[in-house]
Parts: structure tokens; sequence; C-alpha cells
């Protein structure tokens, strides 16, 4: 009797091992890259408000990529800490492939040159999947100024106060490298304007004679708010302003000047597509590939033309993490001298 | 084009079914978000905002505009009947709103609310399409020396806002300004009071600040007693109380008046926003009041200010918008993105080439805000009766809605933690009676005025206030905070003559 309890005890166990084993999720089949991101929702993390320029570039690039993939985009914006909450987020995400960024690439410099605190991740070691929307600064003086139309004339205006936000800004960098490398007498950066909307009354008003901006922010401004520009901070004409020479046609610059001039030239104004550090290779590289087509389509390149006029020149992502990888070894004292050219340079 | 041409053409876009559409869309969605406490009109619009990228302009403007313009008007619903501002703007309504809702007359304040919402936009429209030639002209003749004054205005009605005692109101706004030095130092980007963490990088957020501070105390202390927001057992009158309200703002078209020209000047400016033109319109009307003493305890006076005032900014706010491509609050901030999005400009262009298009834009603040003005009025009976709901269903209700609302904004659980800590502090404040639209009035204009004060003393010096125009402003306010006292004394000399 007890011998049939347990063979019968056994039995059932047996029955029900294989009915929950053919009841359990099983294990999904491999399915392909693409098939993997025509079936996924990916998210994007944009560390800026909506309604800005970034937030739009964002939405626009989202907007076209189901085109390409197959799949949905969202954007998720996470603007703490000045975009920086957004981006330790990221930093931190789980490299599955379905959590992206958007990042202005200079934001990230500006943390990094400066040593933030509040720095949780290592801009180096996301993965670069491209660069785009880039964006040149250009120079530009105040309508009072309307008779300053050349280099020439602009070194022999002293103490011009050149509109800048807060100092841990790209804008700022600029403004300092343009009075150093102008050798503008008594020039001086004025922080503490909240964007360039503050900027753009300042000018109007002619309480400050000039700013740097990007070439597109100037362009709205332009003529209420600002002359057209006078020199294009780049190695080249950007072609918002293919009209305004580019630093090096006006000025021969000098070993030191060069060395700071050939620093900047790296940061590149625009915005990077980034993933977590450890997204799988595959993944990456469908990304990019993603990337490219998305910046193809006709319907993107027509929307991108309403905020950023000028033809987009994009970089792919493994060449994008080369440049960085440079940057990154710059030397710790270089990086104080940027700093203190900034603070030799702002009013204090 | 002459800006007869373009006007008719601008109304002639009213006939356009889209366009009618995309406006009655917006006041329906802006009354929506003004009445449920939690959802402020920015969520919805930056909601709506990707939709616009497939819309033509003359659609999708005009359904942002009418959001924002009929969310204030909204917003003023739960903060006369729930002592919570809809919108941030709205804040300084609560102070007599909510006291006239505890004495039975909500009705009458939903009223003038929604009357004085409705005649402040008619009228500025009207003037910016009088005037909008002259707006940018008069925008670049005010400078940074002249808003630290502007600004200062606004601050100094924080000793108007203590209801009863002027310390604790100035201890209030104290507390406020320095909740304004949260975050990042805005001349040297040094974080200051961030205790390391980088949501408090920007501060803290406008959200759990004001739906902690004001619908959390509320809630408890509504469920706490056990009974309704209404004290007295008052015969709801229904449309006749609505209407009583609506001629309150006749009767005190003066009040109206100021508070208009308040909150039109400040929208034209940018970088100050319509939360202190609120709070100045009260300001003054307190200060220039014959009973001065009736502010804080339930006077229509105290609605009719704030509620003009936040009204009448729009349209500067829009033209300013416009014409230079400067938003001067968050919500045009997204009329911009919407600009771009469509393939406009702001600029020159908006005033010339596209006149016909920004008139029509002005055109839908006059439409949206007598439409919106007009379904509340149509509701405000029934809404009126939220008063004698049982707390104990209410404040659950709301509260839920509290904090989906604070939630779906940043998707960040941080903010639930944020409004929960400021929930505390004003409930404390509550019950110690100090008084929070004056440390909301702080916040705001805190970190305004320390980025003019600082910026104007770079530029001009420590004499940057010797110009014509902050000197008047400097005048200005001395004759306002000067005219109460000057009264009495002057009363009692006559007193004493004739005894």
């Amino acid at each position: 009797m007890r011998k049939k309890l347990v063979a019968i005890l056994v039995a059932l166990s047996l029955v029900l091992v294989v009915v929950v084993g053919a009841c359990a999720p099983k294990a999904a089949p491999a399915q392909s890259v693409s098939d993997f991101y025509a079936k996924n929702v990916v998210t994007l993390i944009t560390p800026f408000a909506p309604g800005g320029g970034t937030d739009y570039g964002a939405r626009t690039f989202a907007g076209f990529w189901s085109d390409a993939t197959g799949g949905a985009m969202i954007v998720k914006n996470m603007t703490a800490g000045s975009g920086m909450e957004g981006i330790n987020f990221l930093y931190k995400a789980k490299p599955d492939g379905l959590t992206l960024g958007i990042q202005v690439h200079t934001n990230s410099l500006m943390w990094w040159l400066y040593n933030d605190p509040a720095l949780q991740n290592e801009y180096n070691k996301f993965q670069f999947i491209g660069y785009f929307l880039n964006e040149s600064f250009v120079f530009a003086t105040a309508p009072h100024l309307k008779d300053i139309k050349s280099l020439a004339d602009l070194q022999k205006k002293e103490g011009l106060k050149i509109a800048v936000t807060t100092p841990v800004t790209n804008m700022n960098i600029n403004g300092a490298m343009v009075i150093e490398l102008f050798n503008l007498k008594g020039a001086k950066l004025i922080p503490g304007y909240r964007g360039t909307a503050d900027i753009g009354v300042s000018l109007g008003r002619g309480e400050i004679d000039a700013t740097v901006n990007v070439a597109a922010s100037v362009r709205d401004q332009v003529p209420q708010m600002a002359n057209p520009p006078l020199v294009t901070l780049d190695s080249k004409r950007t072609q918002e302003w293919p009209d305004t020479p580019a630093i090096p046609e006006l000025v021969q610059l000098s070993g030191s000047q060069k060395e700071l001039f050939d620093f900047f030239s790296n940061w590149y104004g625009g915005k990077t597509l980034i993933a977590p550090p450890g997204t799988p290779a595959d993944k990456i590289s469908y990304l990019s590939e993603a990337f490219n087509k998305v910046l193809a389509n006709p319907g993107y390149q027509a929307q991108a033309k309403l905020r950023w006029r000028a033809a987009d020149v994009p970089i792919q992502g493994k060449d994008f993490a080369r440049i960085v990888d440079n940057l990154w070894k710059t030397p710790e004292d270089f990086k104080t001298r940027v700093k203190q050219m900034v603070e030799r340079n702002t009013k204090q | 084009m002459s800006v007869l041409d373009a006007f008719g053409q601008a109304l002639s876009t009213f006939g356009n079914a889209g366009m009618l559409l995309a406006v009655i869309g917006g006041i329906l969605v802006g009354v929506l978000v003004g009445v449920i406490p939690g959802i402020n009109g920015l969520t919805a619009i930056s909601m709506l905002l990707p939709f616009t990228f497939h819309m033509k302009p003359e659609t999708a403007l005009p359904l942002i505009i009418a959001i924002q313009t009929v969310q204030f008007t909204g917003g003023a619903i739960t903060t006369i009947l729930l002592n919570m501002p809809g919108e941030e703007v709205n804040a300084a309504t609560l102070m007599d709103g909510f006291p006239m809702t505890q004495k039975g007359q909500a009705g009458r304040a939903l009223g003038a609310a929604f009357a004085s919402a409705a005649m402040g936009n008619i009228v500025t429209v009207v003037v910016s399409l009088a005037l909008i030639s002259l707006i940018v002209p008069l925008l670049f003749s005010i400078r940074t020396a002249d808003m630290v004054f502007v600004v200062l205005l606004g601050l100094l009605c924080i000793a108007a806002l203590g209801q009863g005692s002027m310390t604790k109101g100035l201890i209030s706004g104290g507390l406020g300004l320095l909740i304004a030095t949260i975050g990042t130092d805005p001349m040297r980007a040094i974080p200051r009071f961030t205790f390391g963490s980088t949501y408090l990088y920007e501060g803290i957020g406008l959200l759990p600040l004001v739906l902690g501070l004001f619908a959390i105390p509320e809630m408890i202390a509504l469920a706490a007693s056990g009974g309704t927001i209404a004290r007295t057992g008052v015969v709801i009158k229904g449309m006749r109380d609505v209407w009583e309200g609506a001629r309150d703002v006749l009767r005190h078209w003066t009040v109206w008046l100021r508070s208009c020209v308040i909150g039109y000047i400040v929208g034209i400016l940018p970088g100050i926003g319509s939360t202190s033109a609120t709070f100045v319109a009260y300001g003054q009307a307190k200060a220039t009041s014959k009973h001065p003493e009736k502010y804080g305890t339930g006077t229509v006076e105290g609605v009719i200010a704030p509620e003009s005032a936040s009204h009448a900014s729009l349209a500067g706010d829009l033209t300013t918008t416009l014409a230079l491509g400067i938003p001067g609050s968050s919500g045009m901030i997204f009329v911009l993105a919407a600009m771009w999005m469509v393939g406009l400009v702001p600029g020159p262009d908006m005033l010339t080439k596209h006149l016909p298009l920004s008139l029509s834009l002005l055109l839908v603040i006059f439409v949206a805000g007598i439409i919106g003005a007009g379904i509340c009025f149509l509701v405000a009976p029934s809404l009126a009766r939220i008063a004698f709901i049982p707390g104990s269903v209410l404040a659950p209700l709301v509260l839920v809605l509290v904090f989906v609302g604070v939630f779906t904004y940043h998707q960040d659980f941080t903010d639930i933690v944020a409004t929960l800590i400021c929930g505390v502090v004003g409930l404390v404040m509550k019950r110690f009676g100090y008084s929070r639209p004056a440390m909301l009035l702080g916040w705001v204009l805190g970190g305004i005025q320390e980025q003019y004060l600082f910026l104007a003393l770079k530029l001009d010096g420590p004499l940057f206030f010797m110009r014509p125009i902050s000197l008047s402003l400097i005048l200005i306010i001395v004759l306002i905070f000067a005219y109460g006292p000057v009264k009495k004394l002057f009363g009692r000399r006559r007193g004493l003559t004739r005894a």
C-alpha cells in the first residue's frame, strides 16, 4: 500500500514538473538586432526643457526614428542640475540599447573642465552613436556699434562689454578666447545672463556691446538686437554666415594662441547621440546605421532646416569617440590655464 | 501692408474651420488643466508640442495660445474653492478668494475672477493691436537698472501680504528669498545649499513648491476638521451669485483698470513673469484701498486685482515673444518652440510680412478669453458646490491628483519627496499664521532680483539708479507705501482741527 502511494506521488510530481515546465516562459528565440528595434521602444533622454533648441532637435530626430527602424522612440526630458541629472541617469542606465541620450557636447566638456562635483559620469566612456546639428559660435556686436565693421575697428574700441551666461558655459570660454586672440583692450565678460533671450534684450538696449553665441541664435537677433557677426569662432566659415570670416583669416596665431585655438576647435558646438557604457557592439553598430538613415531622411532634413539653416555635417560615432578621447588627454595644467583665462577676462 | 488690412486678414482666419477647432480645443484643454489641481498648463502644452510638428501655423499656434489664455481662468477655480493655486499666477487670488468661499460667497468670487479675466484679456488685446509698433521701442528703453526697481516694487508687496501681522509676512517673504538662493549662483555658477544633490542645482521646482505649500496643508486641515470648506450654511444662490461677482468688477473698475495696466506692462517686460504682476496688483489695491484691513478676510477687490493683472499680462507677453523672440514666461517658450516647428522666425517679420498672423494670435487671446470665461461662468454655480463636499471625500481625491500631477511633469520621484517636504513647511506656516503667498512671492522674485541687481552693478556701477526711469520707479514705490500712513496722518489732523 505504502509503495503504491509513493509511486503515485512520484508520478504526480513528474507530471507537475512537466506541466510547470511546459507553462514556464520559454527563453526568447535569438532575434536579430533589427527585429529588436522594430519591436521595442527606445527612450531618448534629453537633459533640456521642452521647447528649447535641443529638445526640438531630439523631437525632430525621434519623429523620423520609426521610418529608419520600424520601432518607436519617445523623448524624456530630465532637466535637473542643468541637465546633469539626465546624463548621470543615462550613464547608469541598463546598457540594453533601449535608453539613449542626446547631449550638447560642450556641456559635458564644461563639466569635465571645471571638475563639477556633482558629475557622476565620465563622458568619454559613453558609447557615441553620432554627432549632429553642429553649430559654430560667432561674435556679434550690438546695434549701437554699427560702425564697427572689421577687426581693426573692433580693436580700436576699448572697454567692450561682452555678455555671457553663467561662468561654466562654452560662451564664457569663447568670449575669453576672443578677447585674448584679438587683443581687445579693456574688454570684459559680463556673466549672469540667464540665456540668449536676456542677452538679446540687453544688446537691444545698448547696455552691452557684444556677445558670442551660436550662429542660429544670432540670426534670430539680427537686426534689432545684434549686427551681423564679425567673426566665426571656428577654423572655417559657417554656412549660416558665409560672409563672416573665421578666426584664422583674421589673425596670425602665436604658439600658445594656436594651442588654445586648436583645443577649442575640437569642442564642436553640436549634439551627440550617446548610449550608456557597456551597450553591446552589435546594437551600437545598428544604432549608428539608424542614425545615418534618420539624418538622410528628406523629411528630417526639412524639419531640422527650420531651425538650423546650415546643412548638417554629421560625424560618425566611432570617429567622434576618437575626438573625445584626444580631448581627455588634455593635461590638467592646460585646463587650469583655460579657467584662469576666463577668470581674468571676467568683470568681477 | 497697413495695420487695418492686416487686421482684416486676421479676422478672416477665424472663418477657417481648422483654426476654430484649434481654438475651441485649446479652450477646453485650458479649462480642464486649470481646474484639475496638480496638472498645470505647461504640462499640457509640453505634451501637445510634438503634435504641432504636423500642424499648420494657423492651427498650432492658436491651440497653444488658447490653452495659455484659459488655463489661468480655469486655475482660479481651484484657487478660490480649494485654496490651491491652479497655476502659479493664481496664488495671489487665494488670499481673498478662499476666504470668500469660506463665507459662502464662492459664486461671487468666481464671477469676479472670470469677469476680470475676460475684460482684462479684451482690453489689453485692443491696446496691443493699437500699440504694436510701439512695444519694441518701449521695451528697449527700460534698462536692467530699471528692472531692479520694477522687481523691488513686487518684493515690497510682501509687506502687504501678511494677514494681520506684517512681521510674520516679512519673515515669510524672507524665507521665500532664502529658498530662492537654493541652486546655482547665477554669477559664478557655484552650487548653493544643494547638499550635493543635482536635483537642487536648479532650486526647488515650481510645482512641488506651490502644491506642497498650498494643497497639502489645506487638504490635511480639511480632513482633520471633518467638515466642509464652506463654514457657513449659506444657501447657494446659483447664477445670481456669480453675476453679482461680475458686477463687482464694474463697481470696482478703478482697481480693475490699475491692475490691468500693471499686468500689461509686466507682461511686456521679459524676465519678470505674470506671477509678480498679480502680487503687485494686489499690493497696490490694498495700499490704495479705503479699507485695507479687509484685504485677506474675503473682499472681492482682492480677487479682482490679481485676476485682472494675470490675464492682462498675456497680450503683452505674446507681443514681445512675437516681435523679439523673447518669451516673458514659461508658457511663451512653448509658443516660441511651436513657431520654430512651423517654420516661423520671431522678429521684425512677425510685425511686417506675417502681421496678419500676429494679429490673429492676439485675437485668439481675445476670443479664447471670452469663450473660456463664458464656459467657466456656466459651470461656476455647480463648481461652487465643491465647497460643500465633505472633507473626507474631497481631501484624498485632491491629494491623489496633486501627486499624480507633480510626478507627470518630470517623471521624477524626487519631485514627490520635494512636494511632501514643502507640504510640511506649509503646514507649519499655516499652523502659526505665516503667509504662504508672501513666501511664494519671495521665491518667485528673489532669483530675478539677484540677477538684475548684480547685472546692474556690473553694467552701470553703484549709481545705477541715477536714471529717470529708475528714479520715477523709486518715487512710485515711495508714494504707494506712503499713501496709507500719510492719509491716516491727515485724517487725524483733520479730526483734531474739527474738534
